[in-house]
């Protein structure tokens, strides 16, 4: 009996991982990576971000190079509907009539946009993003539109909302919860949000519900169900998927919001498996079951997957994790909150740089990091190995995430004497002549450095990992080192050269009372405990 | 039209070389410009500032050490995006900031003094074998025995690389430099053979990403790896574009320079002597080959807008090269330039670049040659090689100058025995 036609519906994140961790392991498999729309396989996250950018060249950025599948022996066929899986036969029905026999079937087709059972929504100039080829339209359109409508304040109402905002349109965002990204954040994070898509000109109506759309022809108004009016050049609607799941549906496989698997991607076929936005993970400890949207999840899946098809082995589960970016601040997510944790604030939202930790049972379950990554990966390596989380220390942003669980606490509480001598000892094995500095990175985050003499700044700013780049090496003929300093102490270290003066006159950054470039700053008694902060970047 | 002519640099072509030099020309496809010094010395007196009319139109040629000087402080009026190509999305050379600033990042940590220091005992180690087994030959051709091999073997100790994808990665990395060349510099290249060995190399370096990413590698492939799958700061191409480019970068230019290091040797035996007797010197050995033989010879810009540099208006979108080979050896700089002299106090050499763009692998280059120089000190009484017999140049389809081969006899100091130089 055959078992190595390997047949994959759909090529986004999910399936074309699926087919090349299978082409990888060389076991002369037969793949089929099949694929409804025309293009080449393509990221998704981008489309609502960066691919929105008037400026970008292109929605687009593929997955792969072109030449990539046929060189891995993947046989990609675009523009390739199935219509039917022959569960008995094992084929599945193309488009075109023919049947496609396989032994391993993954399913990957992803989700599809939810639209509003509103009287109206057939009208035009009510667009959607899903595909590549809405991104490309509503990039060209978010440029010619005065008053744009966002129905929908999830991660993609509003990418979309910042990038009509960018492109110089009137944006107004309808939300029917009373709070941005309800469903995947806390009200901390929404209300910072909120506040940055204000200050950004854009419009938040919350706790509004939409009732219809009016026009002739083309979209002109949104009424909502409090009576209010919004005059619309474009709607966008943004208002959350579904599992494209009506394939496996009517080959009678057990879905329920998506397809169900097991943690082997399995469905309830044997020789089928189902991945990505798609699929819904349950366990018999968790009935009910998880679904997520998101490419962490989407590879995850295909790998276990994978790893099933190719026998067996290990799976591992991990953490899941997302992200979003809107006017330039990244929020990224690790683990999956709940409205019943506890909340942790960590860092002042003012600064645009904090996390908000959301503890189960004492321990850490999800964190939200925002404007800065500094806690991100600390965040879910804790959530991964669950230790009781010490709140005090949790809250405290001066204190490394990974050193606020209960155990550090404990040895901090029994042992001063350890602590104590542990310090004299660091101090004495430290040259006398070095000196501690305060350095405050890019992100807001401060850091503790020696500063060894003979050193220059630049060079114990290095020596510490801070992201000084110093491309030149130190010849004062590059701004890339470029710092902030106390003005007392920048008048006290004495004229700045025409070398270093030129560069920093050059760089976007450039205060006359502060700046300077590090690499020309030697050690100096008179320096320590400075206070010094790496300037931006250009 | 007529006025502004008037000030326009002369033609490459149309100067009065004097004999023995053909015009100058951006690609040495002849053969002519294998040690391009007495080109530039006529250039820097006679024309500091000319052009090359190329298919692609003129390249305006800056070969004077203030002009390069101040050219190469100002990235945005000199940008290094000099061709519109959709190959090459992370080669740090011809990108501008902020995406060098942000690629550069990435990697910029395993490079620094104190992160290269870390990997002296390996590389001293590495040159130690392969140069005993050159002693014990009495010589040989030092690049293929030697300095790629040494080269070759530190760049795969940085990335991870088994020794044993060596050779396959070496002759992939050979063709990506070939197909870099054609696409980037309008070489004539040698397709469609650079470009596949380009693709592979780049599905070797994602494959490879991967696995040092699933294994939890906490060096500089699995800070690449964090940075495209966890951070995503960066895009796959871009990821496995900066391994690709690290490796070619970390052996080519290091193999061609240390080469010299026998070389000059050869010629200066009291140099070789006092290398023996005071092993510090090695370091200001090293520097001022590298101010006379640094393989790279041009960095290469498009103006972002009118530029008076040399006194001359440079149009707005024109190519420049700033010869800093040139540079290096401006008699208004140094005295007796042409001579390599350990005790000169005269600083501030472009043999590795300047500013922004400066190399990022530096210091590790430092420490290599330093350790093939004290290791020909400590062991070896003579070099011996024949220029007419033993030397052949690069030429043509390439942008490093240096030995393309060198042979070298090597004569082992009485008392060493042969083929175990001690650490």
């Amino acid at each position: 009996m055959r078992d190595n036609r390997v047949v994959i519906v759909g090529a986004g994140h999910a399936g074309v991982q699926a087919a090349t961790l299978l082409a990888e392991a060389r076991r002369g498999l037969e793949i089929t990576l099949l694929e409804l729309e025309a293009s080449w396989p393509y990221e998704r996250p981008p489309l609502s971000k960066e691919g929105l950018r008037p400026d970008a060249e292109t929605a687009v950025t593929v997955l792969h190079r072109r030449g990539f599948y046929a060189d891995q022996g993947i046989n990609l066929v675009r523009g390739a509907p199935v219509t039917a899986i022959d569960r008995g036969a094992k084929k599945v029905m193309l488009g075109t009539g023919e049947p496609l026999p396989y032994d391993h079937l993954v399913l990957a087709t992803g989700s599809l946009p939810l639209s509003l059972p509103v009287p109206g929504s057939e009208l035009e100039g009510i667009a959607q993003l899903k595909t590549a080829q809405d991104a490309e339209r509503l990039r060209l359109e978010l440029g010619r539109r005065q008053r744009i409508l966002v129905v929908g304040a999830g991660y993609i109402g509003l990418e979309v909302a910042a990038a009509a905002a960018k492109a110089g349109a009137e944006v107004t965002v309808l939300e029917h919860q009373d709070r941005v990204m309800a469903r995947v954040t806390s009200a901390p994070v929404s209300r910072f949000y909120e506040d940055l898509h204000r200050a950004a000109g854009v419009h938040l109506q919350l706790g509004c519900t939409v009732q219809s759309f009016q026009g002739v022809q083309r979209v002109e108004r949104i009424l909502t169900t409090d009576g209010q009016v919004f005059e619309a050049d474009l709607v966008v609607v943004a208002v959350g998927v579904r599992p494209n799941e009506s394939l496996a549906q009517d080959a009678g496989l057990q879905c329920r919001d998506g397809v169900l698997i097991d943690e082997r991607a399995r469905t309830s076929d044997p020789a089928i498996y189902a991945i990505g936005d798609m699929s819904r993970l349950v366990s018999p400890g968790d009935p009910h079951g998880v679904r997520l949207e998101s490419v962490q999840s989407a590879t995850a899946q295909a790998k276990a997957a994978a790893s099933d098809i190719l026998g067996g082995g290990e799976i591992q589960t991990e953490v899941p994790w997302f992200w979003t970016v809107q006017h330039g601040v990244r929020l990224q997510t690790a683990g999956l909150r709940r409205d019943d944790d506890e909340l942790l604030l960590r860092g002042d939202p003012a600064t645009g740089q904090f996390s908000v930790l959301y503890l189960r049972s004492g321990r850490l379950a999800a964190i939200d990091t925002v404007g800065s990554l500094r806690d991100f990966g600390p965040g879910k390596r804790l959530i991964a190995a669950g230790p009781k989380i010490d709140r005090s220390r949790a809250v405290d942003s001066s204190i490394r995430l990974t050193e606020a669980t209960d155990g550090n606490s404990r040895e901090q509480a029994e042992g001063p004497h350890k602590t104590t001598s542990t310090a004299i000892s660091d101090v004495s094995a430290v040259p006398a002549s070095t000196s501690a500095i305060r350095v405050v990175d890019r992100m807001g985050a401060e850091h503790d450095v020696e500063w060894e003499e003979g050193q220059s700044l630049m060079e114990a700013l290095r020596d510490a990992g801070l992201p000084v780049l110093a491309s030149c090496g130190g010849t004062a003929a590059c701004a890339t080192c470029h710092v902030h300093l106390p003005p007392d102490a920048v008048e006290a270290l004495g004229a700045r050269s025409d070398d270093e003066l030129d560069l920093l006159e050059d760089a976007e950054d450039y205060d006359p009372r502060t700046s300077r470039l590090s690499c020309q700053v030697p050690c100096h008694a008179s320096l320590a405990g400075v206070a010094v902060r790496l300037a931006e970047e250009g | 039209m007529t006025d502004s002519t008037a000030d326009l640099p002369p033609y490459s072509h149309e100067l009065d070389w004097p004999d023995g030099l053909e015009p100058y020309q951006v690609i040495n496809l002849h053969g002519t410009q294998g040690e391009p010094f007495a080109h530039y010395a006529w250039m820097r007196r006679n024309a500091p500032v000319l052009r090359c009319a190329t298919a692609d139109g003129d390249v305006w040629v800056f070969s004077r050490h203030a002009d390069v000087r101040w050219g190469l402080r100002k990235p945005k009026l000199f940008s290094s995006v000099v061709n519109q190509q959709d190959e090459f999305k992370a080669i740090l050379t011809v990108l501008d900031d902020p995406d060098h600033a942000r690629l550069r990042q990435v990697i910029a940590g395993a490079f620094t003094p104190k992160a290269v220091s870390a990997l002296e005992d390996r590389v001293r180690q590495t040159a130690s074998h392969y140069f005993s087994e050159l002693l014990a030959a009495g010589g040989g051709e030092v690049i293929e025995s030697f300095t790629k091999p040494l080269a070759w073997t530190t760049v795969c100790n940085v990335l991870d690389i088994p020794l044993d994808d060596l050779d396959r990665v070496g002759a992939l990395a050979d063709g990506m430099l070939t197909f870099f060349i054609r696409v980037s510099r309008g070489a004539p290249g040698n397709p469609p053979h650079d470009e596949e060995s380009f693709r592979e190399l780049m599905d070797y370096m994602r494959s490879h990403l991967i696995r040092l990413h699933e294994a939890g590698n906490d060096a500089l492939v699995g800070a690449v790896a964090r940075a495209w799958l966890d951070e995503r700061i960066i895009t796959e191409q871009e990821a496995s574009e900066l391994c690709c480019l690290i490796f070619q970068a970390g052996f080519e230019t290091t193999a061609r320079l240390m080469a010299e290091t026998f070389r000059y040797l050869a010629d200066d035996p009291a140099l070789l002597v006092r290398l023996r007797k005071e092993p510090e010197v090695a370091q200001r050995f090293v520097e001022e080959l590298v101010r006379l033989r640094g393989p790279l010879h041009r960095a290469f810009r498009r103006a972002t807008q009118d530029v008076e540099l040399g006194g001359v208006t440079v149009p707005k979108d024109a190519l420049v090269h700033f010869v800093i080979a040139s540079a290096s050896r401006d008699e208004l700089v140094w005295s007796d330039p042409d001579s390599l002299d350990v005790d000169r106090e005269e600083q501030g050499h472009f043999g590795f670049g300047y500013g922004v763009h400066g190399c990022l692998g530096a210091p590790l280059a430092r420490l290599e040659a330093q350790a093939a120089a004290e290791l020909i000190a400590a062991h070896v009484a003579e070099v011996r090689y024949d220029p007419d017999r033993d030397l052949a140049w690069l030429q043509g389809n390439t942008i490093s100058y240096g030995p393309d081969w060198l042979r070298v006899e090597l004569l082992p100091l009485s008392g060493e025995s042969q083929g175990s130089p001690a650490q």
